[in-house]
């Protein structure tokens, strides 16, 4: 085969792993978060039924809008490691989260996001309950899960690229006259598991 | 088959190239010590063999230093390139980490080949070439400039979307895999190994000095990439390791700047620019060749 030959059908065999890799078996899975279509299409006929029932279905909604604005807790339940450690040793915990093989193999899909929670904390802010994991309805197997407190979350800091330390700082910026239940912080993943955003939300009493 | 579709995290593949890296090593040294053995049992053994032994590990040790400077600008170009200009963000999986393998080994086929057609690269590679010897710790025996051309074969997997993680993961799995091919002791392995996979026999060739073994068997891991593109040659005559020049010499600094001090004297002492600009591009069997007629007349 002659040099040129060569490289064509080199260029043509990386083309074709190329194309293999991006279109590579992925566990197809039915988002939970379809089943809410279904919820508002049986509502819809039911308001076809009758105007009560149609009057009911509209109550039912702004209730539900209602509880939202209140409840807008980021995530149900965590699926992860968990330890009652200092705050300040939660890389510790990272890296166990990280080792933890088991629970990665656990998803199924790329992950969203991955979820840190710290909850009984101390009254000084130097310790916590703290869960690092993924929300539950991203694993395929069932797992022990953390249930997130329900309430409204209120931001602390947002951003595309925050620092350990900025995290670290941004607890000086909780109102530390009113009771703290829970923090939580998003670090939203992209397909290479890299995180592009990442936000601490904070539940007062 | 599924597990290969998990999901795997950056730590978890940086952690295995690290540990691959360190702890294959240590194996090497464990199998260069059964070599040594072997040789002193069949009555091979030789102060020459033992210095030039030494001498491999010394320009790892030189070429580690190299290493460990660049290291960072290296990664960062990669990086770089795949933060920046990549086509696709391929997921972290087992099935992306089979295909950046294949594909690292085709960019190596590609590598191995330039390094051999042109002065330049060969002035690095002739380093691990020149040994009369044929055991693992020739498989360590590296050039100044060993880590340079690896860069422009290996970035465009960056620019494929493969996480650089995966990409250096794959280097290393390619490296290691060349590395137990350096042996006198495996004589062929079985058929359809022979016929799929690069194996001791087939670099044996490659490290000829035999006229019909010349640049032949450039492959990694898969021999079937010399087979397709016409450089394969079978393992027949008894091969003759080393280069044209003769190095003779166990010192590892003459050993470890040998090519480029060569490469060095071929420029200085060329009869015109466009000559000099031949030692660069041509391959060095040309210049070799143009010596030796030099020499007749």
């Amino acid at each position: 085969m002659s040099l040129f030959t060569s490289i064509l059908t080199s260029i043509i065999i990386v083309l074709a792993v190329w194309f293999g890799v991006i279109y590579q078996p992925t566990p197809s899975y039915a988002k939970p978060i379809a089943s809410s279509t279904t919820t508002e299409a049986t509502e819809n006929n039911a308001a076809n039924e009758s105007v009560l029932s149609q009057a009911k279905a509209i109550s039912d909604k702004a209730k539900r809008s209602l509880k939202n604005q209140v409840n807008n807790t980021p995530v149900n339940n965590i699926a992860g490691v968990q330890q009652h450690m200092m705050i300040s040793d939660v890389g510790k915990l990272w890296s166990q989260f990280d080792r933890n093989q088991s629970l990665h193999s656990k998803l199924k899909d790329y992950p969203s996001a991955i979820y840190v929670l710290y909850r009984n904390i101390s009254k000084d802010f130097t310790n916590a309950d703290i869960t690092i994991g993924y929300s539950d309805l991203e694993l395929k197997a069932s797992m022990s899960i953390t249930i997130v407190p329900n309430g409204n979350y209120q931001n602390v800091i947002s951003g595309n690229e925050l620092s350990a330390i900025q995290l670290e700082t941004a607890w000086k910026k909780l109102d530390f006259n009113q009771n703290v239940v829970a923090v939580i912080e998003r670090h939203q993943l992209n397909k290479s598991a890299d995180v592009i955003n990442v936000t601490m939300q904070v539940l007062y009493k | 088959m599924e597990s290969l579709s998990n999901i795997l995290s950056t730590d978890f593949i940086y952690g295995w190239q690290v540990w691959l890296d360190d702890w294959f090593l240590v194996f090497a040294l464990a199998l260069f010590v059964i070599e040594l053995l072997r040789y002193t049992i069949k009555k091979k053994m030789s102060w020459n063999l033992l210095g030039d032994s030494v001498a491999n590990y010394a320009t790892l040790a030189m070429f580690i230093v190299i290493v460990a400077l660049i290291a960072g600008v290296y990664a960062g170009v990669f990086f770089y390139v795949y933060d920046n200009f990549r086509l696709v963000e391929l997921p972290l999986t087992g099935w992306t980490i089979l295909a950046c393998i294949v594909l690292a080994d085709l960019a190596y086929y590609w590598e191995h080949r330039f390094l051999h057609m042109n002065g330049f690269g060969w002035a690095t590679h002739t380093v691990h070439h020149s040994s009369p010897h044929f055991n693992i710790s020739v498989a360590y025996r590296h050039g100044p400039m060993d880590w340079f051309f690896p860069l422009f074969f290996y970035l465009p997997l960056a620019l494929l979307g493969f996480n650089p993680v995966i990409i250096f993961l794959a280097e290393v799995i390619v490296q290691i895999y060349q590395t137990l091919l350096h042996t006198e002791a495996v004589k062929k392995l079985p058929k359809p190994i022979e016929a799929i996979f690069n194996t001791p026999s087939h670099h044996r060739v490659h490290h000829a000095t035999n006229k019909q073994y010349l640049d032949k068997n450039y492959a990694g891991i898969f021999i079937i990439w010399d087979k397709m593109f016409g450089s394969f040659a079978e393992e027949k005559e008894t091969v003759n390791y080393g280069v044209f020049p003769r190095i003779n010499s166990v010192n590892p600094l003459k050993v470890f700047f040998s090519g480029y001090g060569k490469f060095i004297q071929r420029l200085w002492h060329a009869p015109s620019w466009s000559y000099r600009c031949k030692l660069f591009f041509k391959s060095p069997t040309w210049a070799w060749q143009q010596e030796q007629q030099e020499k007749k007349q």
